[in-house]
Formats: structure tokens, sequence, C-alpha cells
């Protein structure tokens, strides 16, 4: 399997070349196109997996804000390539998982090897009053992770500390401790800094953001429009 | 006349260098400036054979765009007066502009992505076929043949495919494609993954030449933005 990443950083797409017989299982309407040698089939848990867990995986992955379904393209017969794209403007990037974990914000999946088990996780009621949603999602095996940003993205290797605005979060090491807390020193900087919340990393390990953050946008032309009829 | 994008792929405009007396043809509300030395001339966005009878079907056929492409009705004749004259066109979308040059070729070009072109580029409307009434991308193409130059936009960056054989790709996706190449509407994969898998309908082409795609899709898009709007 081979994944390039094109049109960086703006509207970025994943080209997936696949060996015969290898898969890639994606987010539900990611495919943008794809070869006559790729099948879809889709589902809501991995392969092999029992109904009931597979039920269970599709609602806790619908609960993270991502989709109920996912599709497995194979490439049959010969090799293949297929495309995916995320819904909104920014990039994507690849991260290789080698029997490593993985934490994205909720809405950052993109499509990944099928050696890697993409699950959602209770995030604590700390990360709700991140106001980023109550679910995270844990991405942990072997295998390429592919993950999407709204902007560019930035990686960052944390060690000791770190702050980041909540809404920038996309993904970070499991190895790395977080709290959230607010902005600045006193009440003033949280109040009127319009930083809001914050999450504070600890440790050592990777970190990437995104230079934009998806609520702030949604808010500001939220704000300029009409109501929904 | 000399056709350049600049500011590609995230706001791609497209900027025409003009000699005295060239033309250039653009969808209407497309022009982002120009040099003074440049008449404008506004017409339907049909073509007429002159007179009454030629401005009529010259209405009609501006109008059939306009309703069944999803089309400006109107378009604008820009005529160089003197040399070195320019005109700059953007689309109203973020993304990309192409500039591709017709040599007696075909290339069908979603309407929606149609920018401009010169005069010797025939634009016809084409129906899609009864199926495609079935994609939210409108059942209605915009043929472009002759000999000259053609410009096209994208919602996110344009991604050019060889196809040789069979390609799929989700009508939301789908910019533009060469005129040799077949396609035949279709759904992803079994009838349980079109409906559960949110991938909806595709364009299956077949034979061989270019297609254009785009890397985002406004539909998806605008799904993603309404949540967010006040209630």
């Amino acid at each position: 399997m081979n994944i390039e990443i094109h049109h960086r950083p703006s509207y970025a797409l994943a080209e997936v070349s696949l060996d015969e017989g290898e898969v890639i299982v994606a987010e539900g309407g990611a495919m943008v196109s794809m070869d006559s040698h790729i099948t879809i089939e889709t589902s809501t848990g991995s392969k092999g997996e029992g109904a009931l867990k597979g039920l269970m995986k599709g609602l806790k992955r619908m609960v993270a804000g991502e989709s109920f379904f996912q599709n497995r393209f194979t490439a049959v017969g010969a090799g293949g390539h297929v495309t995916f794209a995320p819904v909104h403007q920014g990039d994507v990037t690849v991260e290789e998982l080698s029997q490593s974990t993985l934490f994205l914000q909720s809405t950052a999946f993109l499509c990944s090897g099928p050696g890697v088990d993409v699950d959602a996780k209770w995030g604590g009621a700390k990360t709700f009053f991140g106001g980023e949603g109550l679910v995270m999602l844990r991405a942990s095996g072997t295998g390429p992770l592919v993950f999407n940003s709204f902007g560019a993205i930035k990686e960052i290797e944390v060690d000791g500390e770190f702050v980041v605005d909540t809404g920038h979060i996309v993904a970070f090491d499991e190895n790395l401790n977080f709290s959230v807390g607010r902005f600045g020193g006193g009440w003033k900087s949280f109040l009127f800094g319009g930083e809001g919340l914050v999450c504070r990393f600890s440790g050592k390990g990777r970190l990437w953001i995104q230079t934009r953050n998806p609520v702030e946008f949604g808010q500001l032309l939220g704000g300029k429009l009409p109501p929904r009829s | 006349m000399r056709i350049e994008v600049e500011a590609r792929p995230s706001y791609g405009m497209a900027v025409v260098h003009l000699e005295d007396g060239e033309t250039f043809i653009a969808e209407s509300g497309a022009m982002v400036a120009m040099s003074p030395a440049i008449d404008v001339a506004t017409r339907f966005n049909g073509t007429g054979t002159g007179g009454v009878a030629g401005w009529v079907v010259a209405a009609l056929t501006g109008l059939a765009r306009k309703f069944f492409a999803g089309e400006s009705l109107f378009v604008n004749e820009y005529l160089a007066k003197s040399g070195s004259q320019q005109v700059m066109v953007a689309p109203p979308l973020v993304g990309d502009v192409e500039h591709l040059s017709l040599e007696g070729n075909n290339i069908t070009v979603q309407s929606t992505s149609y920018l401009g072109s010169t005069k010797n580029v025939n634009v016809s409307l084409v129906w899609g076929g009864f199926s495609m009434l079935f994609s939210k991308e409108g059942a209605f193409f915009l043929k472009c043949g002759g000999n000259g130059e053609l410009v096209i936009n994208s919602f996110g960056a344009i991604e050019k495919v060889t196809v040789d054989g069979s390609y799929t790709v989700d009508t939301g996706h789908v910019v533009a494609w060469e005129g040799d190449l077949n396609y035949q509407l279709g759904r992803a994969g079994s009838w349980k993954s079109t409906m559960l898998s949110g991938e909806g309908l595709v364009m299956n082409f077949s034979g061989q030449g270019t297609v254009w795609l785009q890397t985002r899709n406004l539909g998806s898009m605008l799904g993603w933005i309404r949540p967010q709007l006040p209630t």
C-alpha cells in the first residue's frame, strides 16, 4: 500500500494505491474516485467482528461525530487506486502506526489500513467543556492512519509542557498527558482573552494542531446568516 | 492571446492577455479587474444567427442554460481595442482554475465549472440522460468544442486523471472530461453501499481520455456548514 497526499494544505486529497488483495477502510462519504479494480463493502465494524460489536462501534462512532457506517475498499484481481477527501477545506496527513496509539479529535479520521482499529472513546467531562465533543477517537494497531484538519496541519514535538486551544487540536500520542483548563493566569485573560479553554499537554510525544478552528469559523459565519428555517 | 492562472490552487484566477481586436467571453460576474481599452458587451448566454429570430434563439438557449444547467443568463464579451490589454476572471467559490486548449477535440464540463472561453470555442448545452436527474449536480452539461481556449474552475484543487479502461468518480467531484470518454451514472458498490455508505451516485467513465476532478464536494460542504448555523 502506498499513500500520497496531493494539493496540501488547502484542499488535500489522499491517493491510496493498493496491491491486489489489500484493503483500506474509510469514513463514509470520503471517496472521491477509484479505478475498476476496487470493490466497496459497507459495514459498521471490522471484518470478522460479530454483528452486535459492529453495531456498537458504529453507534459510538456516530456519537463521536463520525459516520455510522464505514467503507472497506479492496483491490480485487489486480492492484488499484482510490482517492479520498475530507468535507471541508484543509489538510491531510499520514502517520504509520506500529503497535502504537494516537488519539484523534472526533471528526479528524479519513481512512486507515485494516490493521488499525479505530474506536470512539469517552474523553471525560473535561473534553466536553472544551466544546470539541464528548468523545475522541482512539486509533491503535499497525498500519497507516490518515487524518484531516480544518486549515493546515502542524506537527509539534512536545517535551515538557505545551498549551493548545481546544478547537485547534487534531491528534496526539497516547503517552502525552493532558488536562483542560482556562487560558492565562487570571480570570481576566479567561474572560476577555478570547481563547476560552485550552488543553495543557505534558510529557514527551507528538501533537498535531490545525491552523483554523472549525467552531469559531461556524460561529463567525453563523452569526451573519439568517436562522435555519 | 495568452492566459495565465495565478494563485493556484486555493484562489485561482485567470489573467487573460488580449491583443488588439481579440475577444474573451466569460460568465457574468466573473470579471475581477481589467485594463481600460476593453469594450464589454453583454449578451444572452446562447448562440443565435443575428436578426430578430437569432436574438430569440439566443434568448431561449440562454434561458435553457440558466434553468437547466444553473449557469447565468448572460455572458460578457471582452473586446480589446488596443494591444497589451488584460482582463482577470475568477469563480465565486474558493478553489482552482485551469486553462485548457482545444484543438478540434471536445471537452464536456460540469455546468458550474465553466468560467470562460475564446470566441472560436462552441459551447452547447447537452442533456446528460435521464439518470442524471437523480444526481444533485443536474442533468445538463456544457460541451465545449472547436479550436480555442477554455477556462474551467473547481471547488478545491483540480486533479487530472488519465483514464484507460474504466474509472469511477463521485458525481459531486466531477469537473470535466474529454469527449472520447463514455460515461454511465451508477451507484458505488452494492445497493447496501449506495443506501448506507454516504457515497451516493458516481459516474463510471470508460474508454481513453482525461477526467478532471475536484478535491472538494459542494453538497457535502453545505451539509457540514448547515448544523453550525443559528437555529
